[in-house]
């Protein structure tokens, strides 16, 4: 398995503005991670909302530098890369965003939204370009028909299929999906996924797919890495983390997901407080906040990445002696 | 935030209800026609002198009267309303067109290239720009050429500002990432991404900015140092109006009228507009 997009020690923080006196203060958004794509898997990454989710989506696909740390494309940093690498970057990894009021530009026609990446890359012009968009509307499950019209004329779920037809008409290998369902309606969450999903076995796509909701990440993923205030905490195959976590805050999270079946109530651990503003992060363990197995240790020594089992990986002191 | 694609809709709506911004508008058209239209709706060349019809006042051949050389004052209006109309226009499209360029730089690369040029912004509105103009056109010959480049010159900085703030706000849309993503150059971004969602507000500072122009310019020639007699401008009717004031009053009242309607006009439509457009009001 070589990976096609790794993340090696990536870390990137933001320096909060303040006024021109006195030094901004630093918020870490995305902390050492270590994360790696393989063809054709599908990666669930899942945590709260500010967890830094969307930073490592947009570091992943070189829109905003990493503080430290390098991405790398088959095996080559993005910050070496020639021109041509980079453009073949450019063609292979493509993005589908959370808000699809705000991913479509309103001023261009559907056609022109799609076709634009056959344009900037020059794959296709003229009446082949316009089968090729046309071709891609087929996919997403709408009608070519409808090159002609505006954004603001469709639905989100509509929208959201746009913006996939314009993250696949590159021809990518990698798709990373940031929150693609988070603002739609739960009916239409479903459809949208279930067309990922076949676009995905379809295209034979490695896909990064970022969400919030468990269950969802749950229903697609091969593997899963769940995040807390910048950093992984849990990585490991999707059966592994849901059937037998090492983490306490992936033991919260999995028991918040609503049963199917009112009787199989099982004792849901609610998390004490809020998140931690991401300005002042915990000493030693990020979590230690929350924690209901907090100790003295987790309050001075912030637990490392480890390999609990065979590909299975958690940031805890405890997690032998808690999942045993 | 609101989409513009769905204001564009209610945007027409909007501003056909508001009936300042649509008389304006009527006013606007008007103007246009007749300076375009001039040397067929009126029998006199502007600088046809008639020794013996002069200071005459409104009568039924010379409708707003004649000046002081027995020049028809009406056909002088309306060509004018032409030296007016385009002097407005240059001068404004020169500004929106200096302004828009700075503020995509300044709002779309941002770091210090942004400071400078805001700060180059700053600078320029430190500056009474009357009296700017003043001294430059004193150092160059009177032109309306001249005229419209200074106007223009000294103008932008409102229309950067705008459009700086727009492509800060548009820099974080996501369609932006998007084609960041899918690998455009920046020079597409800006023009097919940035520039066309930002142009709303530029249009009400130009059609402000039209009125301003007009103005400045109709100062500049009532100084003597505007648009140079025999050329007829509404500026420099009124000079040579005011040595006559005492008995041949239609030559001050009309030109002025012409100006106070036109700059009324411009700032109803642009006002119209920026209400049609500002999303916090849902009438």
């Amino acid at each position: 398995m070589t990976a096609l997009i790794e993340t090696r020690a990536v870390s990137r923080h933001f320096i909060s503005s303040s006024g021109p006196f006195g030094a901004g203060k630093l918020l870490m958004a995305v902390a050492d991670v270590s994360i790696a794509l393989a063809a054709g898997e599908t990666l669930g990454i899942a945590g709260e909302t500010g967890c830094g989710k969307s930073t490592l989506a947009r570091i992943m696909m070189g829109l905003i530098p990493p503080s430290s740390g390098q991405v790398l494309y088959r095996g080559t940093p993005l910050n070496e890369m020639s021109k041509a690498g980079r453009s073949d970057f450019r063609k292979s990894v493509q993005m589908v965003f959370q808000d699809p009021f705000s991913s479509l530009n309103p001023r261009m026609r559907i056609g022109d939204i799609i076709g634009e990446p056959f344009v900037i890359h020059g794959i296709a012009s003229g009446t082949a370009l316009k089968e090729r968009v046309s071709d891609l509307i087929l996919q997403v499950g709408l009608q070519p028909e409808l090159a002609n019209r505006f954004p603001h004329e469709f639905s989100g779920g509509q929208r959201q299929r746009i913006g996939i037809a314009r993250a696949l008409a590159s021809g990518p290998q990698v798709l990373i999906a940031d929150e693609p369902v988070s603002a739609l309606d739960l009916s239409i969450q479903a459809q949208i996924i279930n067309l990922l999903m076949e676009l995905k076995e379809g295209h034979g796509l490695a896909l990064a797919f970022i969400a919030h909701d468990l269950s969802v990440v749950r229903h697609v993923s091969d593997r899963i890495a769940i995040m807390y205030l910048g950093r992984i905490v849990e990585l490991g195959s999707r059966d592994e983390v849901f059937s037998s976590c090492r983490h306490p805050y992936t033991e919260a999270l999995i028991s918040a997901i609503p049963k199917v079946h009112p009787s199989a109530k099982t004792g849901r651990i609610v998390l004490a407080g809020d998140v931690p503003s991401p300005l002042e992060i915990p000493t030693g363990c990020p979590f230690r906040s929350r924690c209901r197995y907090a100790r003295e240790l987790c309050r001075h020594e912030r637990p490392t990445l480890e390999e609990k089992s065979p590909g299975h990986f958690a940031a805890c002191h405890f997690s032998n002696e808690i999942f045993s | 935030m609101a989409q513009k694609g769905w204001l564009s809709g209610i945007f027409w709506q909007r501003l056909r209800r508001n009936r300042f911004a649509m008389a304006g508008g009527i006013v606007v058209v008007l103007l246009f026609l007749l300076s375009l239209l001039a040397p067929w709706l009126t029998p006199y060349y502007p600088d046809a002198i008639d020794a013996y019809n002069v200071l005459m006042p409104p009568s039924a051949t010379h409708w707003l009267g004649t000046d002081e050389l027995g020049r028809d004052v009406l056909t002088r209006l309306l060509f004018g309303a032409r030296i007016s109309l385009k002097v407005g226009f240059v001068a404004v499209g020169i500004a929106v067109a200096v302004g828009t360029a700075i503020g995509l730089v300044a709002g779309y690369y941002g770091g210090w290239l942004d400071s400078l040029l805001m700060r180059l912004v700053d600078i320029m509105l430190c500056f009474p720009t009357f009296f700017l103009i003043l001294a430059v056109i004193a150092m160059l010959e009177p032109s309306i050429w001249y005229i419209m480049v200074v106007i223009g010159l000294t103008g932008w900085m409102g229309v950067a500002r705008l459009v700086r703030a727009e492509v800060l706000s548009l820099r974080e849309r996501e369609f932006v990432m998007a084609a960041r993503g899918l690998g455009a150059s920046d020079l597409r971004i800006i023009t097919r991404h940035i520039l066309p969602n930002a142009l709303s507000p530029v249009l009400v500072s130009a059609s402000l900015g039209v009125a301003g122009a007009i103005l400045t310019e109709s100062a500049l020639s009532f100084l003597g140092i505007g648009v140079q007699p025999p050329t007829p401008s509404w500026g420099n009717i009124l000079t040579s109006g005011k040595d006559y004031i005492e008995f041949a009053w239609w030559l001050s009242l009309f030109p002025g009228v012409a100006i106070l309607v036109t700059v009324l006009s411009y700032n109803l439509v642009g006002e119209g507009i920026r209400d049609a457009l500002d999303p916090r009001l849902n009438r």
